[in-house]
Order: structure tokens, then sequence, then C-alpha cells
């Protein structure tokens, strides 16, 4: 067992992690915090639920595609690939630290940040003029569990496919893997109107709203009926599980 | 220690740096890897230690398979490559981050090789260091980390006069019975007094491998004025010191082993050389 899987040695590269990346990484942190303390409030709009939420998750979406991508982007440089793969831990437990950093760590330093910001906000919006018309915004009611359970999905897809990007692509690993997962959902698009086409002829533009409402009842159907939602769920635990093996092949793999 | 059977490697497959090589190294031995640019030798290292993987053929580290990176095995290897990566970290706190990784590191080694290599402050930026000092840092961690394989490519670059010669004397005062030393270089003249193994690599192959008392108890290195040394000498070079000449040493008498002086004589008559270390 130990040959493979020490807690000691895990300890061990995370606190490696937080001493070779930890100042870089506290950089992003502070800017999120500000970002989520008064961006909201910016503008003289309302800072409402959504909007606060909207920004919650290109923070996390975006901001964990970049994080993620770059996770082992020292494997792909000659000497930090070199000494980085000397470091004496197994695959294993390498490839779960980045794992747990990119899946855990970062989603839950975006949610504590984001509360933190907004409370932050929230503190010193009355001694901040143009915070008065909207001083206060209620943290615990903007971010519902609901929410969390839709962005939890969509945060599994990107992390598993941008993780097996960030060992994939040597350079630009973020905008490559973008590119990729882009050209992926064009492709299904493309798919999808050829199939139309195919079985309904040309189609014209009453014909095209009613294929619109069609599939904004799929959604819909897919919501509220048990089977298609599993079926939903699978189908991503699938693609992410999927991403997850490509990569620790990949990683097993490297040679530099 | 080390036990490589016909390994097959290529970084293209057309294009193979070795060819069904095969090579044993002990413990208890300073070997010194030779060979000339493109040879092999940084290949050979990475694939003793596991971040290159052989077509064919099997590479043994005390029994494990380098390529499965086992983590009881990397414990026992320390790799100095000749590019140097060193994170934005202090001294002190490069130190707390890798040791606990080494479970013979020696604080008080490190701290005492420091002394000698004259740098003083441990809290210092070690990318703010000259590329000497931050080899200096390197070799001090690498000999404390007391690992059984110590790999160093191209140890003395970048380190100037005076850290040659201690250097020597570190290395030579860290060195014991169980540990394999292999250090990989052009600069023989500087490690000249510690090697006491050759291996020398040609052509996807190895044209020699054996301790310096073996190559001294079959060759014969003397120095010769211009025009005096003997026609059945197999190799013979002239410098402002004289002639240096590679004998036969059917006598059994004793010389001192000039490492470049063999790499040449070697490489203008290999054949010969193959042949004579066959017997």
């Amino acid at each position: 067992m130990n040959h493979f899987f020490s807690f000691y040695r895990i300890k061990q590269l995370a606190i490696r992690y937080l001493a070779e990346r930890g100042r870089r990484d506290l950089i992003i942190i502070a800017a999120y915090f500000i970002a989520f303390a008064f961006l909201p409030r910016l503008g003289g709009g309302n800072p409402s639920d959504a909007s606060t939420s909207s920004l919650f998750t290109l923070i996390l979406i975006l901001g964990g595609m970049r994080f993620t991508a770059r996770i082992f982007h020292e494997i792909h440089q000659p000497a930090s690939g070199m000494h980085f793969l000397h470091i004496p831990a197994s695959r294993l437990e390498k490839f779960l630290l980045n794992g747990v950093l990119t899946l855990l760590f970062y989603p839950v330093v975006c949610l504590l940040l984001y509360y933190g910001g907004t409370l932050f906000g929230n503190l010193i919006a009355p001694v901040v003029p143009s915070f008065l018309n909207y001083p206060v915004i209620d943290v615990s009611s903007i971010i519902p569990a609901a929410y969390l359970k839709k962005m939890i999905p969509q945060y599994l897809i990107c992390q598993a496919t941008f993780f097996a990007g960030s060992l994939f692509f040597k350079k630009h690993p973020t905008t490559k893997t973008l590119i990729l997962f882009t050209s992926f959902f064009l492709a299904v698009g493309v798919i999808q109107l050829i199939v139309i086409k195919f079985l309904w002829g040309d189609i014209d533009p009453m014909q095209n709203g009613a294929i619109v409402i069609n599939s904004i009842d799929l959604f819909q159907a897919i919501e509220s009926s048990s089977l298609l939602t599993g079926i939903k769920y699978i189908s991503i635990a699938f693609v992410t599980a999927f991403f997850w093996f490509v990569a620790y092949f990949k990683f097993k793999e490297k040679q530099v | 220690m080390i036990d490589i059977q016909h390994l097959s490697f290529g970084y293209r497959t057309q294009n193979e740096i070795f060819q069904d090589l095969t090579l044993q190294l002990g413990a208890g031995h300073i070997h010194g890897l030779l060979g000339k640019n493109g040879a092999g030798k940084t290949t050979l290292l990475k694939l003793i230690s596991g971040t290159l993987f052989p077509y064919n053929g099997n590479v043994s580290t005390f029994g494990f398979t380098p390529a499965k990176r086992d983590p009881m095995m990397l414990q026992d290897i320390y790799f100095l490559p000749e590019d140097l990566f060193l994170p934005a970290l202090s001294i002190q706190s490069y130190v707390k981050v890798y040791a606990p990784f080494y479970p013979h590191f020696d604080y008080t080694q490190f701290d005492s090789i420091l002394q000698e290599f004259e740098i003083a402050s441990k809290t210092q930026k070690i990318h703010t260091l000259s590329h000497g000092q931050k080899k200096k840092v390197q070799i001090a961690f690498s000999l404390a980390a007391n690992t059984r394989l110590l790999i160093m490519d191209e140890p003395t670059n970048g380190l100037d006069i005076p850290a040659k010669s201690q250097f020597r004397r570190i290395v030579a005062n860290a060195f014991t019975e169980e540990r394999c030393i292999i250090i990989s270089t052009h600069q023989v003249r500087d490690l000249h007094s510690l090697i006491d193994y050759i291996t020398i690599l040609d052509e996807h192959d190895i044209v020699m491998s054996h301790g310096v008392e073996e190559i001294t108890k079959r060759l014969l290195f003397k120095w010769y004025d211009v025009g005096e040394a003997p026609v059945d000498a197999l190799y013979t070079e002239e410098s402002i010191k004289g002639v240096a000449a590679v004998l036969e040493n059917h006598q059994q008498a004793e010389s001192k082993l000039d490492i470049e002086i063999l790499f040449n004589a070697l490489f203008a008559n290999k054949d010969k050389f193959k042949e004579l270390f066959k017997k």
C-alpha cells in the first residue's frame, strides 16, 4: 500500500504546492475577494441575486477552466518536468493531489471567497456613499441549493475536460481545450441540423420556431422526468469519468 | 544496483540511440559516464531514473522498473540535472519542502556542505542566486539526501575554479560503499581523481565499461619526449608537455590513468580496444 498511496506523501505534496504556488494563488484570491465585494454593487444597478450568482458562475467556470488547464503546466517544461517526476511520490498521489486541487480546493475557495467578499461588501457598504442605495445583499439566499445542484455537473464536466487538456497540451492549454470543447458541441449542433434536415427537409421560420419550442419542452421534460434526469446524470458521469481515465493514463505515460 | 538488458531506445523509431544495450552498474563506485555530444548520456540517465521508457529490453534500478516511478525507488535516487530547476523559494524553505521526501536526508550534512561552498545565508531566495550558487545548493541537497543512487549530469558546469576542487572533496567525503554515484561529464579533468569506474558510450552501444584499476592493468599511460614514443603504442598524442602514449601493459607496470587520453585513444582505435578488453 505504501508503494502507491500514503497520506504523508500527499501532505508533503500539498505543502510543496502551497510553498511554490501559494503566493500566486493568494493574489488571485485577493482579486476574487475584491470582485465579490464590489462588482455586484457597481454601476448603480441593484445588486440582485441574479447578478451576484452570475459573477460567481463566471469566476467558478472561467477561472476554474484557467486554473485546471494549468495544473500540470510544470511537467511540460524539460527542467521542471524532470524535477516534478523525480519527486518521491507515486503517480497516483501526484495525480490525485492535482485532482483534489481542481475539483475541491478551487470551488470551495471560490465559494468561501464569494460569501466572505459579499459579507465584506455588506460591512463596508454603509461607509461607501455609492453603495448606500443597496447596502445589503442577503448572502444566505443568493446561492440556493438548487443553483449549486445545477452548477456541480457543469463544473464537473469542465474540470474533467480541462484537467485532461492540461496533460495533452504543452502550450496554451486553456485556449486549445476551449477550442476543442466548443468544436465538439458545434459538431453535435451540426449533426443535429443534418438530422433535422434529413427528417423534415428545408425548414421555414415557422418550423424553426416550433423546433425551438419543442427543444424548450424537451429541456422541461428532462427536468421533470426522473428517467431522463437519470440519463442526463449518467451521461455526465460517463463523460467526466472518461476524461479522468484519459488524463490518468496520459499522466502515467508522461516522459520528459 | 542497475541492470540494463538488451535496451533499445530512440526519440524516433527510425533513429535509435541505443540498440540492444546491456550494462551493469554497481554500488561502491563513482561511475564516469562519457561519450561524444549526442551519444545518449543524458538519455541513458533518464532511462535509469524513469523519466524515459525503453522501446525494448529491461532496465532495473534496485530491482524496480524505473518507468513505474515507484516512490520507494524515487526516494533512493537523486538526479542532479544539467538544466537546473529551482522554485522561487529560500534555501531553508526548499529544504523544508523537499527534505521530508528523502528518509535519509541529513540536515547537518547539508549545512556543512553549504558552509564549505561558502553559501552563508539560507534565507536567500534560490532564484536570485547566480547559476554557480544555484548549482552549489543543488549539489549540497543531492549529497545530503543520502540516496543510494546519485546521478549527476555535468555537475561541474558553471562552478568556479575553487568550487571544483571543493566539489571533489565534498563528493569524496559523502561517498560510501553502499552508494552508487554516476557522473556524466565532458569535463573529465575536473573529475579525474574522483571517478573510479569508466563507461564510454558511442554509436548505440557501450564501448567500454571498466574500473580504473582494470584499465590501468591492461593499458599503460606514459609521457615521452617528442620522437621517443614507441612505435607499437596504441595511441599517441602530442602536446607542449611532450607525447602522451597509451600502450598495452604487458609488464603489469603501474601508471596513472588519463581519462582524456583514454577517450581519444579509444575513438582513434575502437576495434583494437574492444578486442583488448575482451581478453
